[in-house]
């Protein structure tokens, strides 16, 4: 498993040490600052950075963009006592995602997650489907233990499959998955998707018309539980 | 309603008047003297001249007081009744420096009256202002120390234990986050109020939002144990202009709802009627009329009534022992 550093911004000492101690104990590497002045200089290396507000010098808004423009790939999680929804919005034209205060540990730490699967950081290297599907993502290679064989997906299919590997255990609609594989507007009633999901199960399934690994869910959509 | 002028009608009399009394006077005077003498004549032309002249100055005179006098009436109703710039409290009027007669006494009590009104307004905005802020810090320096809580709460999940121990743990967490739910729904309800919540109406597919905001709320009534019903079709929509931000705190709101006071039916229902362009929401809890241990001021669907009434929306809940119906649509009939 790969290491997950993260920057923690946060000035409040009481809760700046709460954090850091509840992430180390999920295995995260946090580094913690009181302020973020120079923090340009400590964004090497890092997976995501946990950013506070109401910080004493620069406030949160200002050091936010700056670290977006030294390093734009890096995921920022906003952490902030200001609830009113312009400040959200301020916040989120820069920053990957907002959180305010007080809030939960277990929900910081799964959309940290969260983050880390869309950067890419996240996700292992290998993840087992069902009984017997292997997927490597980094060779993007997709394997059927039973057969022993490898199995050959069209670019759509591996495209939707990483989509729901992206968004482990979550219920994706119709229009997500189109908006992330084809990044274009979803047309009501387009059954092409309906189609590239029929086929991936036909080549992931043990029993297509019982699915394990990629179900439906009523109304709503699919999910892929990991 | 046309309104008579009592100035108008009094200046036709008096000019009128003024006009037949030197012809009257030079009748008299040609009636009382009707000598052929060339210099009586001349004497009685004088005469009559000389009063037509002074009658004539004195019409001049009266005309251009009572022309001027109307004037300033009129553009004193006018600045009345015209509201100012901005608000609904007229501008004042110009006041003379010296000199001043009625016409301008009553021009400066009108203006004395505009300021009291005006310092009396900008004190109230000043005070709802200030109320407003006080309500947002409030909300922020409450949060952070509610946060540091809850850090120490749950360190001391961490220790061992007894169960009462861990209870009021329990208790505390569930305190801590409905603090913060009051504080947001104090502060939406503080912004919402005063016009500063943004609201950005565009149209919108709504089945597609409902989906997605049911896809959001799924794992949360599966974890809860909630047999969920979601009857939602992928080949028909219907589009309203609303702000999407909005319906999905309010939809957040009602299936939260379902989640803590209906939790005993286990069930919900997520259906729209594509024809009659409504959201249906059903659930099998006690009903609105039983008090849940978990119900609070009741804030939060406060502030969905008013965000579905502000998009032009309709909500409609009917509740029994059986459960809770909730209808939103353009337009409800109340059955």
């Amino acid at each position: 498993m790969k290491e997950k550093r993260i920057l923690l911004i946060e000035d409040n000492q009481e809760i700046g040490r709460w954090v850091q101690e509840e992430l180390e104990k999920r295995g995260y590497v946090v580094r913690w600052l009181l302020s973020g002045e120079e923090v340009e200089n400590d964004i090497q290396g890092i997976h995501v950075v946990i950013l506070d507000i109401m910080l004493p010098g620069l406030d949160g808004f200002t050091v936010g963009q700056r670290l977006k423009k030294a390093a734009p790939s890096v995921p920022i999680l906003l952490l902030s006592a200001r609830a009113a929804v312009d400040d959200k919005l301020q916040g989120l034209q820069f920053a990957d995602d907002y959180v305010t205060k007080p809030f939960h540990l277990d929900e910081l730490a799964a959309r940290i997650e969260v983050l880390l699967r869309r950067s890419g950081t996240g996700l292992p290297d290998r993840i087992k489907l069902g009984q017997h599907i292997l997927v490597d993502l980094a060779g993007r290679t997709v394997f059927n233990e039973l057969t022993g064989e490898g199995v050959a997906l069209t670019g759509k299919e591996y495209q939707i499959l990483e989509c729901f590997l992206r968004h482990p255990n979550q219920i994706l609609t119709q229009e997500q998955i189109w908006m992330a594989v084809w990044a274009e507007p979803y047309i009501n009633g387009d059954k092409a998707l309906s189609v590239h999901i029929r086929h991936l199960r036909e080549k992931l399934e043990q029993d297509p018309n019982a699915p394990v690994i990629i179900q439906t869910v009523r109304g709503i959509g699919y999910r892929v539980k990991i | 309603m046309k309104q008579r002028s009592f100035f108008r009608r009094y200046l036709v009399v008096h000019f009128l008047g003024l006009a037949l009394l030197p012809v009257m006077i030079l009748m008299m005077v040609a009636g009382v003297n009707p000598s052929s003498d060339p210099s009586s004549m001349d004497t009685t032309r004088s005469i009559s001249g000389l009063i037509a002249l002074i009658i004539a100055t004195f019409i001049s005179v009266s005309g251009v007081f009572f022309y001027r006098l109307r004037q300033r009436l009129v553009r004193l109703q006018k600045a009345m009744t015209v509201p100012g710039e901005g608000s609904w409290i007229p501008e004042p009027i110009p006041e003379r420096a010296s000199g001043m007669n009625e016409v301008d006494q009553l021009g400066a009590s009108f203006n004395q009256m505009i300021r009291k009104l005006r310092d009396s307004r900008l004190r109230e905005q000043e005070e709802e202002s200030l109320r407003k802020q006080l309500i947002a810090n409030l909300s922020h320096d409450l949060r952070t120390p509610l946060t540091a809580l809850r850090g120490h709460a749950s360190r001391l999940h961490r220790e061992p234990l007894s169960q009462e121990g861990v209870a009021s743990l329990t208790a505390i967490d569930h305190t801590i986050t409905h603090i913060s739910e009051l504080m947001d729904d104090l502060l939406s309800y503080t912004l919402l109020t005063a016009g500063k919540y943004p609201y950005h109406p565009e149209p919108t597919d709504m089945v597609r939002l409902l989906r997605s905001s049911v896809a959001s709320w799924y794992p949360a009534f599966e974890n809860a144990g909630f047999r969920i019903d979601a009857d939602l079709p992928f080949d028909a929509t219907f589009s309203w202009d609303i702000d999407s931000q909005w319906m999905t705190r309010v939809l957040g709101n009602l299936f939260q709802n379902v989640l803590r006071h209906a939790d005993d039916g286990r069930f919900i229902g997520i259906a729209v009627d594509i024809g009659q362009e409504r959201f249906i929401i059903q659930d099998h809890g006690p009903g609105m009329g039983t008090q849940s241990a978990n119900r609070g001021a009741g804030m939060g669907l406060t502030i969905s009534k008013y965000m579905l009434k502000e998009m032009g929306l309709q909500v409609h809940f009917s509740s029994d022992a059986e459960g809770t119906t909730v209808r939103i649509g353009k337009k409800l009939d109340q059955t």
